[in-house]
């Protein structure tokens, strides 16, 4: 079973698109806001005036900055990762699979989770994208074959 | 529980925009509100228990003709620049801390201005400002401005404000509509 198809960089970039969407509507609703309550500012209302306009504008902020971090960058190195790991060479290793708990984060965004992989002579220490964790879970122990690519699983084709 | 990660593993982001928006749009709003020194009459007080806004909306029922607005502000007000407190029309200052900053305040000699007969601030034979509170004395706009019972409080013009009797004299008028609040 292979964890990332050609189709998949449709819709992650699709997920990119309607991330974009959602910072873009996010960042002009905080301005209309604040452009807003600015225009509409009297001399008996000026200290809530600026008070609403400074909690719109931090706030909205901050979702803007989650969303940009969070959904736009992550779903654009899933997208990059996915088609460095479609356009990568492939191999194959065999061995007992250990899901661990280790986890790591690359570019900031993609999390991985690290597998070990014993064959009877050595232990090799393997990186997954955490989202196709769920896919190992019942190989967990197991032996199996996983495909590699790029230094990452990209697939497992394993006797269960 | 992810969410919370999240934000943690970007604090510092956070805190920064944080603080840049809240200096950002306090400029903004400034700007935005705000109209040029010709078209408002500032006063700024030297309590720290006025109350600002009641002030300000009672100063601009008689607002002078060609004004768009009246300012109060306590001195605190300018403690992150005091650009705007240098260009302020009015200063109600104490007593004790007048003589210091005379040198910024304009004589009063030639100006029109109705004091309603009360004391002035003479310094070698100029007046500078008219008396808005003493100890045992029921202060012009006492409500407002939150004098300390114990101080003096002087009312002075700024020698550089456009709005003395060489300008609009809008200054002038202000003072005299503080001057007669309770």
């Amino acid at each position: 079973m292979d964890f990332y198809r050609p189709e998949d960089l449709d819709r992650l970039q699709q997920k990119e698109k309607r991330e974009r969407a959602w910072v873009w509507t996010l960042a002009g609703l905080t301005l209309s806001l604040c452009v807003l309550f600015c225009c509409l500012t009297t001399t008996a209302n000026a200290n809530r005036m600026e008070l609403a306009t400074l909690i719109t504008s931090c706030v909205g902020g901050w979702l803007v900055i989650y969303r940009r971090l969070f959904g736009v960058l992550e779903a654009k190195h899933e997208r990059e990762h996915a088609h460095y790991l479609l356009s990568a060479e492939k191999s194959t290793v065999r061995g007992k699979l250990t899901v661990t708990k280790d986890r790591l984060r690359i570019r900031d965004s993609i999390r991985i989770r690290i597998l070990l992989l014993e064959d009877g002579k050595k232990t090799q220490r393997l990186k997954v994208n955490e989202n196709m964790v769920r896919a190992l879970r019942p190989y967990d122990g197991k032996t199996v074959t996983l495909t590699l690519a790029g230094g990452y699983v990209a697939g497992i084709g394993g006797d269960a | 529980m992810r969410v919370l990660k999240n934000i943690w593993s970007q604090l510092h982001r956070f805190v920064f925009w944080a603080l840049l928006s809240t200096i950002l749009w306090a400029w903004i709003f400034t700007l935005l509100t705000d109209t040029v020194p010709e078209k408002k009459v500032t006063l700024y007080v030297q309590t720290e228990d006025c109350r600002s806004v009641e002030l300000t909306l009672k100063l601009e029922e008689e607002k002078p003709q060609g004004i768009k607005m009246v300012k109060v502000h306590p001195f605190s007000y300018a403690a992150f620049g005091n650009r705007e407190l240098l260009e302020a029309d009015l200063y109600a200052v104490r007593e004790a801390d007048a003589a210091e900053m005379l040198p910024s305040f304009a004589p009063l000699d030639g100006e029109t201005l109705d004091s309603g007969g009360r004391e002035l601030y003479v310094r070698d034979g100029v007046a500078y400002g008219v008396k808005l509170s003493g100890p045992g004395e029921p202060g012009a706009a006492a409500s407002f401005m939150g004098y300390e019972p114990e101080e003096s409080y002087y009312l002075f013009f700024n020698a550089e404000s456009p709005h003395l009797g060489s300008g609009d004299g809008a200054a002038l008028r202000v003072a005299e509509a503080l001057l007669k609040l309770k």
